[in-house]
């Protein structure tokens, strides 16, 4: 015979029971907002977590020595972007104003490193992710990509090293769009990039890897969009490094007030063509020598380049 | 687990991505200066179809080579392809020696 306490334990059973299965119920269904036609949540991949570069098919471009003065290969340089790449002179990192200079957003992922650290920002409120942090990159140009719909500032906005980053997730992917970037450069041999240029990035990971491939269009410098992809791994030991204290130096003693290094107007830069036997053409860069077209305009070359002796 | 051991992130393979994994590989070139890869060699690879804002589409290839008999660690590159608008420029020709 059942007693009162037992058909108390038994009630209080089936009460758990029952809320348990509705709880597992409401946890499964479509909200009442998706139920009425709204499109499903996009699918989120978790990318916070520290990341360690991994470049091991371009270490001689994005470490020391860096790329050659002149190699401008694989870059959609227009007319006015090889006439400033050609007037650059290295000796520009020398001057005081620039020994402590950021990396700017559209080159310091690309780098040397970066080993980075992705932060989530979570809103105290809601919980929900709202953005994601990148820090670690060189003196302390850290990224903040804003996921909550925020809209980009007024084109009269200040510019700054790591622009203003928004993103959005497509397919799993987190598509970012950066705009408000300074005047700076694509690559540390002075391929430039104007401060009208706006960044697209794909960030994918994939278990522990992590690809990124970047799109940076400017219409000054540019004459079709330059695209890259770099990769990371996953590292949770790693840690970051502190914020390199630069000492500014006087390392040209020579330079007057107001001189800015750099190679006048109509340099040429042959050393990198004459060094690797490329016809010179074909290391300044520009849209058509991206493509596979290009190789039968490089044999032309190459045969008169024979045919004078120079190669 | 790849087969290093290490422990795959939190993130499977999402959005439509193609893991292709190859085994039995004959040994051969990772670069064309003679670093080479063994027998042993297994090649991950993962194929990605992005679409940026003005309409270029491009297909990335992540591929991690692991080869215990000739890597210390997995050896990783990324190359993407721009999709052409039609097939007018594939124009396989023959080999010739």
């Amino acid at each position: 015979m059942e007693t009162d306490a037992m058909q108390t334990v038994r009630h209080r059973t089936l009460v758990a029971m029952v809320a348990a299965l509705l709880a597992a119920t409401s946890l499964n269904a479509p909200s009442s907002a998706q139920g009425q036609g709204q499109p499903a949540p996009p699918t989120m991949v978790d990318l916070a977590g520290s990341w360690t570069m991994s470049n091991e098919e371009e270490l001689l471009i994005r470490v020391d020595p860096g790329p050659e003065l002149g190699n401008f290969t694989g870059f959609p340089i227009n007319a006015a972007g090889r006439q400033k790449a050609l007037s650059w002179n290295s000796t520009i990192q020398a001057v005081p104003e620039h020994q402590a200079r950021p990396h700017p957003a559209q080159y310091s992922m690309r780098g040397p490193g970066p080993n980075f650290h992705m932060g989530e920002i979570i809103d105290p409120i809601s919980r929900r992710l709202i953005g994601y942090t990148i820090t670690g990159l060189f003196e302390n140009a850290n990224r903040t990509i804003w996921l909550d719909g925020r809209p980009h500032p007024s084109e009269f906005a200040e510019h700054l090293w790591n622009g203003f980053s928004t993103g959005v997730w497509e397919n799993g992917m987190l598509k970012v769009t950066t705009t408000h970037m300074k005047q700076a450069f694509l690559q540390r041999n002075g391929i430039p990039s104007s401060p009208y240029a706006v960044m697209t990035e794909y960030f994918i990971r994939h278990g522990n890897l992590l690809m990124m491939m970047s799109q940076v269009d400017d219409p000054i410098y540019l004459d079709e969009p330059m695209v890259r992809t770099q990769t990371w791994r996953w590292n949770p030991n790693q840690r970051e490094q502190p914020i390199g204290q630069v000492e500014i130096a006087e390392e040209l003693p020579d330079l007057k007030p107001g001189d800015v290094p750099h190679y006048p107007l109509g340099t040429r830069h042959p050393e990198y063509a004459d060094a690797n036997g490329l016809p010179f053409e074909a290391t300044l860069g520009g849209k058509e020598t991206l493509y596979p077209e290009y190789i039968e305009r490089l044999k032309e070359m190459t045969r008169a380049m024979e045919k004078k002796g120079s190669r | 687990m790849l087969r290093n051991g290490r422990a795959i992130g939190a993130a499977p393979p999402q959005g439509g991505t193609l893991k292709v994994v190859t085994t039995n590989l004959s040994e051969g070139w990772l670069r064309k200066n003679g670093i080479a890869y063994s027998e042993s060699a297994t090649l991950l690879e993962y194929w990605d179809r992005v679409a940026f804002p003005n309409g270029d589409v491009w297909l990335i290839v992540t591929s991690v080579v692991s080869d215990p008999r000739n890597l210390v660690n997995d050896y990783t590159t990324s190359t993407h392809f721009k999709r052409e608008a039609d097939g007018s420029k594939w124009k396989p020709t023959p080999c010739r020696l």
